[in-house]
């Protein structure tokens, strides 16, 4: 997404919003960020014509009956308080922190970890993506993230990040600059993770390039994914458990973690990485506001995006398929669910 | 314990990359130059090795392992493999 003045407004709200916001209460705190969303929204044309315009590139793609102004107003306050990330949850009162996510199938997770086998919890960019992590340190759930080193993140999270220990999180980081035989090294660290039976927090719509990605449909344009999620189910046999993180419109948080998984060793991985992003897409369809960065992908010009995209095969213009399109409700990976497996095994 | 023979290592490199047996692999052959075998490949010939043969690469081990002799020498190290 374009700048629009972001350094200058990232200044101001470290040097002097977030201090403030850190007095209010959690829920509170993550109201007043996305109302400064709407007020820059009022304020500056220039990044509220972009919002509209990615708004209606999106409604037009879902044949949807959103309000472009209204939707990419509330979009602005989404953008504001995800910018925000964790910082607001930078706080030593787990009993607050954990009031502040409204938690939806928990047994799924938990029936995922009786297996014994880790768990790849697959995660994505739609709505609070950092916030699981809190929520599982602070529920006792050891964990690791696979993923680039997020920067601008609370206090708890870097002090996380940094430990030392069996499997330490600073050695799971992966990076786009790795080359030869260090993504094999990341991929065996991972998977030892997983032997370790930790739950590896792995998100599955991350645009990467390299000689591992494939090919996959989102918002009408065709980008680069790793598959890396599906590998690591398919190479150690741990369970998958779909998890999304929403931001609600009371400043609280809706975690929902859906039915664990089983992906069979040899099933495609463009397929498995395609239905992923196929759920995701249904929920950015009914929550628009959410969907804090995708919108942006299909506008984003630049040399590193345009490395990321992929040509359709056959040239058309990709429509989503509402038939085909499953439901978040509704796991519809082909393999033999978790449940199956495991009443067989007993 | 169990020691393997070079031929059971490259018996299952051949299987876990799906090698034709025409292609001859001895010692010299690199994994990526020779048998186009990509990072993802090579993590399947690796677990399927470590399974095999009941051993733990090192982050070290993983990161030298560009050819059928870096293998070879790696478990002559882990005493699981009849020296040549």
């Amino acid at each position: 997404m374009r700048r629009h003045g972001m350094n200058f407004r990232k200044w101001i709200m470290k040097r002097f919003v977030i201090p403030v916001l850190r007095q209010l209460p959690l829920d509170k705190a993550h109201s007043a960020s996305e109302r400064i969303g709407h007020i820059e929204f009022r304020l500056l044309p220039s990044y509220r014509n972009h919002l509209i315009a990615a708004v209606r590139q999106a409604r037009l793609y879902f044949d949807a009956q959103w309000d472009d102004r209204d939707t990419a107003r509330n979009l602005a306050g989404r953008l504001t308080r995800w910018r925000i990330r964790d910082i607001l949850l930078d706080d030593d009162d787990t009993k607050a922190v954990l009031s502040s996510f409204e938690v939806r199938g928990r047994e799924n997770l938990d029936e995922a970890l009786a297996l014994n086998k880790g768990v790849v919890l697959v995660s994505n960019h739609f709505g609070g993506h950092i916030l699981p992590a809190h929520w599982m340190l602070r529920s006792g759930i050891d964990f690791r993230f696979l993923t680039e080193r997020p920067r601008h993140i609370s206090q708890f999270l870097n002090r996380y990040f940094q430990a030392d220990g069996p499997n330490p999180q600073r050695e799971i980081f992966i990076s786009r600059k790795n080359s030869g035989n260090e993504g094999v090294t990341q991929l065996f660290r991972s998977i030892r993770c997983l032997k370790s039976r930790l739950v590896l927090l792995v998100a599955c719509d991350v645009r990467w390039d390299d000689n591992q990605s494939v090919a996959a449909s989102f918002l009408g344009n065709r980008w680069k994914f790793t598959p890396i999620w599906a590998i690591l189910a398919q190479r150690s046999g741990a369970p998958v458990v779909p998890v999304i993180c929403s931001m609600m419109d009371d400043g609280r948080h809706l975690l929902e973690f859906f039915p664990p998984e089983h992906v069979a060793p040899e099933s495609d991985l463009s397929v498995l990485v395609q239905d992923s992003l196929d759920r995701i897409e249904q929920r950015v369809k009914c929550d628009p506001c959410n969907s804090n960065d995708y919108f942006f992908w299909g506008l984003d010009e630049s040399q590193e995006s345009l490395l990321l995209r992929a040509t359709s095969p056959d040239n058309q213009e990709i429509q989503p398929n509402q038939q085909s399109s499953p439901s978040l409700t509704q796991p519809h990976f082909n393999q033999v669910s978790i449940q199956t497996r495991t009443v067989n095994a007993s | 314990m169990t020691t393997w023979k070079h031929e059971d290592v490259i018996r299952s490199i051949r299987k876990s990359a799906k090698i034709p047996s025409t292609v001859m692999i001895t010692s010299a052959t690199r994994f990526a130059e020779d048998l186009n075998v990509d990072s993802l490949d090579l993590v399947g010939v690796l677990l399927d090795l470590q399974d095999m043969l009941d051993v733990e690469w090192t982050d070290d081990e993983i990161s030298g392992m560009k050819s059928v002799g870096d293998v070879f020498t790696t478990l002559t190290k882990h005493n699981r493999i009849d020296a040549a």
